[in-house]
């Protein structure tokens, strides 16, 4: 037998070995296991497919504005969602499929297709951008993963994981750093920052209770870094999971019949 | 006089406005940690209703020493009924209030805002300022009623049919539109967002998900003047791509169109060869390409290039060639050479600027067209906007010709 061959072996050995007896509960996740991790914190809000109506109120020191919304999501690739309040622009409706991205608007009966640079514009005045309402990005997929180490959010035990963009991938984002509830995957913190590695907003996520059948966080924070006395606020007003969703309702066809 | 008042009242409304929403700033925390309401049940909702009403008032003068006030108070009413078997009718209707100027001084003024290029009779002039060309000194306003849309609508995920007074819309571009061949338009109307309803049938037929043939009838009691045309959409590589062809009014029109990208920069254009029946006139292109970009403060630009080779390529006389001919997708702008620029910022989620240039060569005009918008309360925006033009006439140099003034209250509902 030659040298490698014996090297072959024991190299299976001790991976049989770790693999039978793990060497403690508590071992820290791998870079394989951090992007298993992140890909089951991506899809904790949406499901293999999701219905959901949301509320979203921007808040400034002298005024705040609401909207409500419906959005429905289907896998990483396809999601549709439709503006209900406020009445200037109910019908408004954004599709994303893969990375391109329309909207409709009702007044014009047009579609217009996005550029891709409008997906780091702020989305309809928020404190979030195009991106991340429609979630063009995927974070286990477009981004390296490291772990920094462990903190409590909202009393909740997480993960630090640090995000950097692959070089191939066209992403909005120089790092990000998210908080994933080590039980629940549910991210509870995400801090985003520009390509110059400033901060550009931080999402805090609370009320953790059980909605379409899972224990999520129902509201979220985007404090945007330069400005701390304004914030939008999210909040979940229904949600359901694995709902079974016809393809058709992801195309340009179907985005001017919408009916919530 | 009654209506410098009825000005100073309306201003007064805004200004209540505002500062009822600057008192909201001590409800700001209690509106975020409101108990959220029950999510309503799933049942049929077979009714959808909304609108909105608008006052406008219009100055418009060539020299400060004489500016005419137009006032319109505009109300647009927005149903739809669906059948519980499938399908449904919508129904949208404007009702108009026109006062002022215009309405005192203009003989047929009434008249004109019920013109309509369409064979259904849906506009109603209920109050008109004149009878058989002739002012009426009694009457104060201009009352009207269009419906733009009325038709029944049947879909399902491989088809669909159209008929009624409906909006085909088949323009990719925003300002300049040569694949919109079933309207004509005029961009300066900027207050008729959603623009006239064509006559028509309409079937649509989906191959597969994301490629669909339109196919469309425009009647207007005219053979010479109908449009019917077939159009094919489809998405590949990263890009919407169409086709088109068909009859306009005495043309043929042959379309093509796309939507894509080069790298982060939108990139879209249209144009549409017009050829007339009579084969020894020359056919004319009408074309446009765009780009845009923005950035993640909030600054958006555009610049847009539109091409008519028919168009004037030496000044002329504004009077005779740009108001008597109501632009349509063969013949956009008088000039063979027009670029459009427009820059817009958000300046916070209730305030919102825009900045538009249009230059057209040769006949040398250029127009400007600032415009700021500011969101007062939930539903209720206040608009300010101005076009400024400039132009070189025949045997003139180049100066201001003209313009406009225009404050807005939208309340939508």
């Amino acid at each position: 037998m030659k040298i490698s061959g014996i090297i072959t072996l024991m190299l299976l050995g001790v991976f049989g070995m770790s693999f039978l007896f793990p060497v403690n509960e508590e071992r820290t996740p791998q870079s394989e296991d951090l992007k298993e991790i992140i890909r089951k914190a991506e899809n904790r809000m949406e499901g293999e497919s999701s219905i959901a109506s949301m509320k979203i109120t921007i808040v400034r020191p002298k005024y705040t504005r609401d909207m409500t919304l419906k959005a429905w999501t289907k896998g990483d690739d396809y999601s549709l969602m439709y503006i209900m309040t406020p009445s200037r622009d109910q019908g408004t409706t954004y599709l994303k499929r893969s990375k391109e991205i329309w909207y409709y608007l009702p007044s014009v009966e047009r579609n217009i297709k996005m550029p891709p640079s409008m997906m780091s514009q702020s989305w309809m005045g928020t404190d979030m951008s195009n991106d991340d309402l429609v979630k063009r990005t995927s974070m286990a997929n477009d981004f390296t993963h490291k772990l920094l180490g462990s903190e409590t959010i909202d009393g909740h035990d997480c993960h630090k994981i640090q995000l950097i963009p692959k070089e191939s991938a066209d992403v909005i984002w120089g790092k990000i750093e998210i908080w994933v509830d080590k039980k629940l995957y549910n991210i509870m913190k995400q801090k985003s920052y520009d390509e110059d590695m400033e901060l550009v907003n931080t999402m805090n996520a609370s009320n953790v209770k059980m909605m379409g059948g899972e224990e999520i966080p129902t509201k979220m924070e985007i404090v945007p870094a330069d400005k701390p006395n304004q914030k939008t606020v999210m909040t979940y007003l229904s949600i359901q999971f694995n709902v079974d969703i016809p393809d058709h309702y992801f195309t340009t066809q179907y985005m001017t019949k919408v009916k919530p | 006089m009654k209506f410098t008042r009825l000005s100073i009242f309306l201003f007064l409304l805004i200004w209540a406005s505002v500062s009822d929403a600057q008192t909201d700033s001590t409800t700001v925390s209690d509106t975020t940690e409101t108990k959220l309401p029950e999510p309503k049940k799933e049942k049929f909702e077979w009714f959808e209703f909304k609108g909105y009403l608008k006052f406008m008032q219009t100055l418009s003068f060539a020299d400060l020493k004489n500016i005419n006030v137009d006032n319109l108070i505009h109300n647009r009413l927005n149903f739809k009924f669906y059948i519980p078997k499938g399908g449904n009718f919508t129904l949208q209707l404007r009702n108009r209030i026109q006062f002022g100027g215009s309405v005192n001084f203009v003989p047929g003024y009434g008249e004109a805002t019920v013109q309509y290029d369409g064979i259904a009779p849906f506009e109603f002039l209920w109050i008109s300022n004149d009878s058989k060309g002739i002012i009426l000194d009694s009457v104060a306003f201009v009352f009207s009623t269009v419906i733009d849309r009325l038709y029944y609508d049947y879909s399902n995920d491989k088809f669909q049919i159209r008929l009624g007074r409906q909006r085909v819309n088949w323009g990719i571009n925003t300002t300049w539109n040569p694949n919109d061949i079933f309207n004509s338009y005029n961009i300066y109307d900027f207050d008729y967002e959603e623009r006239q309803g064509a006559d028509a049938v309409r079937l649509k037929f989906f191959p597969n998900y994301m490629s669909s043939f339109d196919l469309a009838y425009k009647f207007t009691g005219r053979w010479a003047d109908d449009v019917f045309a077939l159009k094919y959409l489809f998405n590949k590589a990263s890009y919407d791509f169409q086709f088109l062809a068909g009859k306009f009014k005495q043309d043929v029109a042959m379309g093509f169109g796309w939507a894509g990208s080069i790298k982060t920069v939108g990139f879209k254009g249209e144009m549409t060869y017009f050829q007339p029946y009579q084969f020894d006139t020359l056919g004319n292109l009408s074309a446009s390409v765009s780009l845009d970009y923005s950035w993640a403060k909030g600054v958006y630009l555009m610049g847009t290039y539109l091409f008519n080779s028919t168009g004037s390529n030496h000044p002329i006389n504004p009077t005779l060639a740009q108001v008597q001919t109501i632009p349509n997708a063969k013949y956009l702008m008088p000039a063979k050479h027009n670029l459009m620029a427009m820059v817009s910022y958000q300046f916070s989620p209730i305030f919102f600027g825009a900045l538009s240039t249009i230059y057209s060569f040769e006949i040398n005009s250029f127009i400007l067209f600032p415009s700021l918008t500011f969101s007062l309360k939930q539903n209720l925006d206040l608009d300010l906007i101005a076009q400024i033009y400039f132009q070189e006439l025949p045997g003139d140099k180049f100066k201001n010709i003209g313009n406009g003034i225009f404050w807005r209250l939208k309340w939508s509902f």
